[in-house]
């Protein structure tokens, strides 16, 4: 629908009125100005008037404000429709981005658990490690601790066997001295058997 | 005593005159008179009263409607609210979104036409050229061309013509016939009717109520008659906007009708 045919058929109306309205004058014989006031009176001159004021706003204001008008709600309707489907794909994508950030949250946290049990493992493993070492280190030295001190027990029973030695020695010694007497020669013999047996206690 | 006789139908009636007065001093002025073919083409107070609205129409409606922000505010907000509420609410649904759109702008203007010479009817020295049965003719005149014209242009002439008579027996074909034709001049001259003697009926209650301050002369009687005309004016302003609603709202029903004729 043009605006050209609008304008015509606008033009078609008024010419169609004007001439209705010049038939009700011509019907209705004139009203003269002596005529007396009736509110029902139909004055073809008025109507004619109330047409021509109707239909120049209606060519103006359909010109410069009802086409701007409609034109400019259209362009706000659209902008709105536009707005609100920009916003839906925008949620869209916030919500997809969501989903990712949270999917992405999860493998980290899987990660972070993965790594935090491998170190913990690693820990005990080095703990176990340096545990066994000390023990091991701990074994060496009381080896070597019993190897002294066997070997210094060694020393300490050759000594006595040494003295053990030098003091059968001296009873004899004093056996020969003393002599014949056969109750002392046993005696002595007994008496140097019980000291080294006591020595043999020392072991 | 006859001084003080109030007289309604002056104060409805058009005249050749305008009539005010500046600081209690009367002012006439008088308004041209001419005829052409034959025809009264008086420049009258209701024909001033109709420029003046127009006027007011052509000035503030292109300012409003170019305004290029897409949010609209103050008094943009509230005539479009109105424009919006017509569009949607009455034109689209009596007449449908596609063929409705088309007769937006006849009709908002209408609306407007008919709603500034109401209230410019409420200003003081003001006439209600609404209120004037030739303007209601006009006017429904205007609505009667456009309705038939929609119903032929939408349909084509024959179909629209045959159109008129719904489908009824063969005999009864001829007093439809009338019955549809007098229902399709009826409808106008209903709107014609009801917007002048809703206008002038607010005017006369008003007028009556002061009236009874000349009548009585007393004290109390003007502070009831001052109130009740208060009142009346605060309803002549919910009428004003009612009248223009409605008979913007039957137009667009009519046009509806037929453009959509019942098959």
């Amino acid at each position: 629908m043009s605006t050209k045919s609008i304008g015509r058929r606008v033009w078609t109306i008024f010419l169609v009125l004007f001439l209705f309205s010049g038939t009700l004058l011509m019907a209705s014989g004139g009203d003269g100005e002596h005529a007396k006031v009736g509110l029902l009176d139909v004055k073809s001159g008025l109507v004619v008037w109330t047409i021509v004021a109707f239909a120049v706003t209606f060519l103006i204001l359909k010109k410069l404000a009802w086409k701007p008008l409609l034109a400019s709600l259209q362009n706000r309707e659209d902008r709105i429709r536009n707005s609100l489907e920009e916003a839906e794909q925008a949620r869209e994508q916030a919500e997809k981005m969501l989903k990712d950030y949270e999917e992405k949250l999860t493998t980290a946290k899987a990660e972070v658990k993965d790594l935090i049990a491998k170190g913990r493992k690693d820990a005990e493993a080095a703990k176990e490690n340096l545990l066994k070492e000390a023990n091991d280190e701990c074994q060496r030295i009381k080896e070597r601790s019993q190897q002294e001190l066997k070997l210094t027990k060694e020393k300490a029973v050759k000594e006595i066997f040494d003295l053990a030695g030098d003091l059968a020695v001296s009873i004899s010694t004093k056996l020969i001295q003393k002599t014949l007497d056969k109750k002392v020669q046993d005696e002595i013999i007994k008496d140097g058997l019980d000291k080294f047996k006591s020595l043999k206690s020392l072991n | 005593m006859s001084d003080d006789k109030i007289d309604i139908i002056h104060h409805l009636a058009d005249s050749n005159v305008l009539e005010f007065s500046i600081l209690s001093v009367d002012v006439t002025v008088p308004l041209p008179h001419f005829e052409l073919f034959g025809m009264d083409l008086s420049i009258t107070k209701h024909v001033v009263m109709m420029w003046l609205a127009t006027t007011l129409m052509v000035a503030i409606f292109p300012l409003i409607c170019n305004r290029k922000s897409l949010v609209p505010t103050g008094f943009r907000n509230f005539f479009e609210a109105i424009l919006l509420f017509l569009r949607d609410d009455v034109v689209r649904t009596n007449i449908g979104k596609e063929d409705g759109d088309r007769f937006l702008p006849y009709l908002w203007t209408l609306f407007f036409f008919i709603l500034f010479c109401n209230l410019l009817g409420l200003i003081p020295f003001g006439a209600t050229a609404t209120g004037n049965f030739s303007v209601a003719v006009g006017l429904a005149l205007i609505s009667f061309v456009v309705i038939h014209l929609a119903g032929i242009q939408k349909n084509g002439l024959k179909h629209y013509l045959e159109s008129i008579v719904p489908p009824v027996p063969k005999a009864l074909w001829p007093l439809m016939l009338v019955v549809e034709v007098l229902g399709h001049l009826i409808k106008p001259a209903a709107l014609a009717i009801r917007l002048f003697a809703n206008m002038s009926a607010g005017h006369v209650v008003l007028l009556a109520f002061l009236g009874f301050i000349f009548t009585f002369k007393n004290i109390p009687v003007i502070g009831i008659s001052v109130l009740a005309a208060c009142a009346v004016n605060m309803l002549e302003i919910f009428v004003a906007f009612l009248q223009a609603y409605i008979f913007v709202f039957l137009t667009s029903v009519f046009i509806g009708m037929s453009v959509h004729p019942q098959h």
